[in-house]
């Protein structure tokens, strides 16, 4: 796989990484979206998973428990999105 | 067969809604109060997540990462992009690369953190530390690689080359549990 990805696949790996931790100028998220036409084995997420995995082992989440006050705000909107998708 | 919480959030389970948010609330509100700072924007960021995350379940694929990893990926995807709507960071003095914690929880908690960031932290492990401080800087600190490579003294494309070999070799350790060196994160 990517171990001996050709340039053209290379590329595009890196723009990939590059999309997951930074921003993509407009003439590089072009060049990125043409290079994944090519290659539909891959989508923009692709690292998304392996960079959330290096979050969550490099600084892990506090204990710090949800606002209750903000968990019924959640409930709410839950309540909401549950009743908007049954229609 | 059992179906995953946010497979039956994306079911349409009530019970399920509720049950994500009591399950995820700790970890969505942490990663918030991390990358946002602000209390007030925290809180309207952490129901933007959730409100994404339930119309995100369906596409959900325990083949390729935990719920918990799903969710941190739908959370920081979210509150990043919240944040640089905002302003770049970083403001004032950077953290000290030294300060960074750098060993997976002692503690698995509630959630199933203890494998996958097992997992990255064996990936990263492999990298040579000049490989893993860039990464570090770029996923736990959001700098931009340019002021990567300037703070670092590195040319901008061995930040990227940096970022991009780790990343695949996280990648490969997630989806193999296999520790054998690849040649194209070594080099």
């Amino acid at each position: 796989m990517s171990s001996h990805a050709e340039p053209r696949e290379e590329r595009m790996l890196q723009l990939l990484a590059d999309h997951a931790t930074d921003v993509l100028d407009s003439n590089s998220a072009a060049e990125l979206v043409g290079l994944l036409s090519v290659h539909p084995e891959y989508d923009e997420f692709y690292f998304e998973p392996s960079v959330a995995a290096i979050d969550l082992a490099m600084t892990p989440p506090s204990s710090e428990p949800l606002p209750k006050r903000l968990r019924d705000r959640i409930l709410i909107d839950a309540k909401r999105f549950l009743e908007t998708a049954e229609d | 067969m059992n179906e995953s919480l946010l497979q039956r959030v994306a079911a349409g389970d009530t019970g399920a809604v509720a049950e994500c948010v009591d399950t995820f609330g700790g970890l969505v509100w942490s990663l918030a109060r991390r990358i946002l700072h602000r209390p007030s924007e925290a809180e309207d960021a952490v129901q933007e997540v959730f409100i994404a995350l339930w119309k995100s379940a369906s596409r959900f694929d325990p083949s390729i990462a935990s719920e918990t990893t799903f969710v941190a990926m739908i959370a920081r995807r979210r509150l990043i992009d919240r944040q640089r709507r905002n302003a770049r960071r970083p403001e004032g003095e950077p953290v000290a690369i030294e300060d960074l914690p750098l060993s997976a929880p002692d503690e698995p908690g509630q959630l199933d953190l203890q494998d996958e960031a097992a997992k990255a932290m064996a990936a990263l492990d492999q990298l040579k530390p000049e490989q893993r401080n860039v990464l570090r800087l770029a996923v736990c600190q959001d700098w931009p690689h340019q002021l990567i490579a300037d703070r670092l003294g590195l040319p901008l494309g061995t930040v990227k080359t940096h970022v991009r070999r780790g990343l695949i070799k996280v990648r490969e350790e997630l989806a193999t549990g296999n520790t054998a060196p690849s040649k194209e994160a070594e080099r």
